[in-house]
């Protein structure tokens, strides 16, 4: 026979988006403060699975699986300070034991001032400085103006200053 | 630099959160729920308008279809409940699986199938024992579980050619062919290099996507594709990396009937909303108000059931529904968490012994995995049979859910690498893949398997 002919545009499958990008979602979750990044990550798929026909191209998929990460996540964390009437920080997330505490070591003091900041401000830091998303993706993730996220990342950089001299001063 | 630094941080701390091997499970089940919540949502007025109607008591929850393959070409290894012998066990001891087994979900009933190649000796004929010195090829094997019963059944179908010489992928079972028909379908099967792409082609000629999984250390790759069964898919189509069409796999026909006997009169209408239908051969249907098949038995012809089957049942599509012994006047089911569903049964038209019943049913749960009872009672109001159906929890769930394989650069040059066209055989002129190319074996061996779907045929208790 010959060659069939494209009647579809071809899009990457539901399970071919899974397969690229599932792990990169639960670690965002997990960078902006979710206690189950996974949970997050698993129901951000789901939405995007009901959505999936109806985004405008291929290349909407990761960026709205990004934006559902970042309001699940807030919104989970919402939700832990209003429950649980603890403090704003999220509960530390699950992480592979030897490691994570190497890692806490190195970067401990960066990583506890980041911990602390506003979650706008760490929203905009960890898609800047982790998925390296420009000005326009991170205000689409984030559902804010790109002047938004100019504000945000620059009191975070300035609040991060701030802390690990405090750090060091002690 | 702060900004490096944060990135090494965040990095760092990136790489300590691990994935879950069931993620792609968990995401399928979410999936399946925001279905059911909002078919649910629309079903909910008719449910319950035909509940006022029926007069029975409604309970406003979900429960599937049973999806169970009870059958297979090539004598099946079968377990079920109690004892819950598991299938696939049964069958790797003696069938082991080469490289990785994969577990996939079947989108029928949410439970998860397993494929794994194995190697096996050729076998002539079922009524013909092995030879010592048969050629051995390596065949697609399957297990799949009865959520219904609790049970699990699963095979290794070895096909006439099982070198399947010039193909690059072919069919081996899936669940498009059973009755009752599902909302969702799945096929499968297996594909040599360079396959990189699988996709359903609807009766519309939309392609859907499907999926090609690289079981670690297995002779080739298998493919899937999960599709709405209202698609229609006429046929499987095959593409390298680069997006070249290898192949377009039609596969064989299958009726869209239930059964071409002619129907036994009268047909009955329960007063649960379905309509129960025999017909000359032994099979039983129940149709709902669309004249879709809902659920099937097949019955021996001629004979009294009144002893023979005692009662059977299922849930789908929004009823729970089944036969009954003589004498039942009504039949009561009850959940675990204590809500009841009630039906009154009738005596069947075709003085076979038993009686019929149906009523509007739907749960939020997984009735088979949480148990329940049902108890017969005559027009006295005595009760006289009773079942209690034990919990029949997923098997298999700590297997990890198939991951796909990621899409890959092309392979290796193959020029002249032919396009065939399997409705029929390789185009003339045309070559497949060598023999050594073949599932990566070396010869004798060769990938291959059976072509029909896994049994499908109603189950007969």
């Amino acid at each position: 026979m010959t060659e069939a002919p494209t009647l579809t545009r071809e899009r990457p499958s539901f399970a071919e988006i899974f397969a690229a990008h599932y792990p990169a979602m639960v670690r965002l979750a997990g960078l902006l403060g979710a206690d189950d990044p996974e949970d997050i990550a698993q129901e951000a798929f789901a939405r995007l699975h009901q959505r999936l026909a109806r985004l405008r191209d291929d290349a909407a998929a990761v960026p709205y699986l990004r934006s559902i990460v970042c309001n699940l996540t807030r919104n989970r964390i919402r939700h832990l300070r209003l429950t649980r009437l603890r403090k704003p920080e999220p509960p530390p997330p699950e992480r592979s034991g030897e490691q994570a505490f190497l890692i806490a070591e190195r970067h401990r003091d960066l990583l506890a001032a980041v911990d602390r900041l506003p979650r706008r401000q760490r929203e905009a830091l960890v898609l800047r400085y982790w998925l390296d998303l420009s000005e326009r993706e991170i205000a689409d993730a984030m559902g804010v103006t790109t002047g938004s996220v100019k504000s945000h990342t620059s009191r975070a950089i300035a609040a991060l200053g701030r802390s690990l001299q405090e750090s060091s001063d002690d | 630099m702060i900004e490096n630094d944060l990135r090494e941080a965040l990095r760092d701390r990136a790489s300590t959160y691990e994935t879950s091997p069931h993620a792609w499970l968990g995401v399928q089940q979410r999936v399946r729920r925001t279905r059911r919540m909002r078919w649910a949502a629309l079903a909910a007025v008719p449910v319950a308008t035909a509940a006022v109607i029926a007069g029975v008591p409604l309970v406003l929850s979900h429960g599937g279809a049973d999806s169970a393959t009870t059958g297979a070409r090539t004598a099946p290894a079968t377990g079920a409940s109690p004892e819950r012998q598991d299938a696939y066990q049964t069958q790797t001891a003696e069938h082991p699986p080469i490289g990785e087994t994969l577990a996939l979900v079947n989108p029928d009933d949410g439970r998860i199938m397993r494929l794994w190649f194995s190697r096996m000796p050729q076998q002539k004929g079922l009524d013909q024992p092995v030879a010592p010195d048969a050629p051995k090829y390596d065949v697609l094997c399957w297990a799949v579980q009865s959520a219904l019963r609790g049970g699990s059944v699963a095979g290794c179908p070895m096909d006439d050619d099982p070198r399947h010489s010039g193909e690059y992928a072919w069919y081996v079972g899936g669940t498009a062919g059973k009755w009752p028909r599902a909302d969702t379908a799945i096929s499968y099967g297996v594909a040599r290099a360079p396959v990189a792409k699988v996709q359903a082609v609807a009766k519309d000629g939309t392609l859907l996507p499907g999926t090609i999984y690289r079981p670690e250390g297995a002779p080739a790759t298998v493919w899937a594709v999960t599709y709405p069964a209202r698609a229609q898919v006429r046929a499987f189509q095959f593409s390298d990396a680069d997006g070249k069409i290898l192949v377009r796999m039609t596969p064989s026909k299958r009726s869209d009937e239930l059964t071409s006997a002619k129907p036994v009169e009268p047909a009955v209408d329960l007063r649960g909303g379905l309509t129960a239908r025999l017909y000359e051969d032994g099979t039983l249907a129940w149709l709902n108000h669309d004249e879709v098949v809902v659920g099937t038995e097949i019955m021996a012809t001629g004979e009294s059931l009144k002893d023979a089957i005692p009662s059977d049942w299922h849930f789908g599509r929004g009823h729970w529904f089944g036969i009954a012994p003589a004498g039942t006047a009504r039949i009561e089911l009850t959940l675990k968490d204590g809500r009841r569903v009630s039906a009154d049964a009738i005596p069947d038209p075709w003085h076979r012994g038993f009686t019929l019943y149906s009523a509007p049913y739907e749960h939020a749960g997984d009735v088979y995995a949480e148990g329940y009872s049902i108890v017969c009672y005559d027009a006295e109001g005595k009760q006289t049979t009773r079942v209690d159906e034990s919990a029949h929890p997923p098997l298999w769930t700590d297997a990890p859910i198939a991951t796909p394989a990621r899409p890959t650069a092309s392979g290796p040059d193959r020029p002249g690498t032919p396009v065939t066209d399997q409705t029929g055989t390789t185009a003339t002129g045309q070559t497949g893949p060598s023999s050594a190319d073949q599932a990566g074996t070396s010869t004798p061996d060769q990938a291959g398997t059976s072509t029909p779907d896994q049994p499908e045929t109603p189950s007969r208790r």
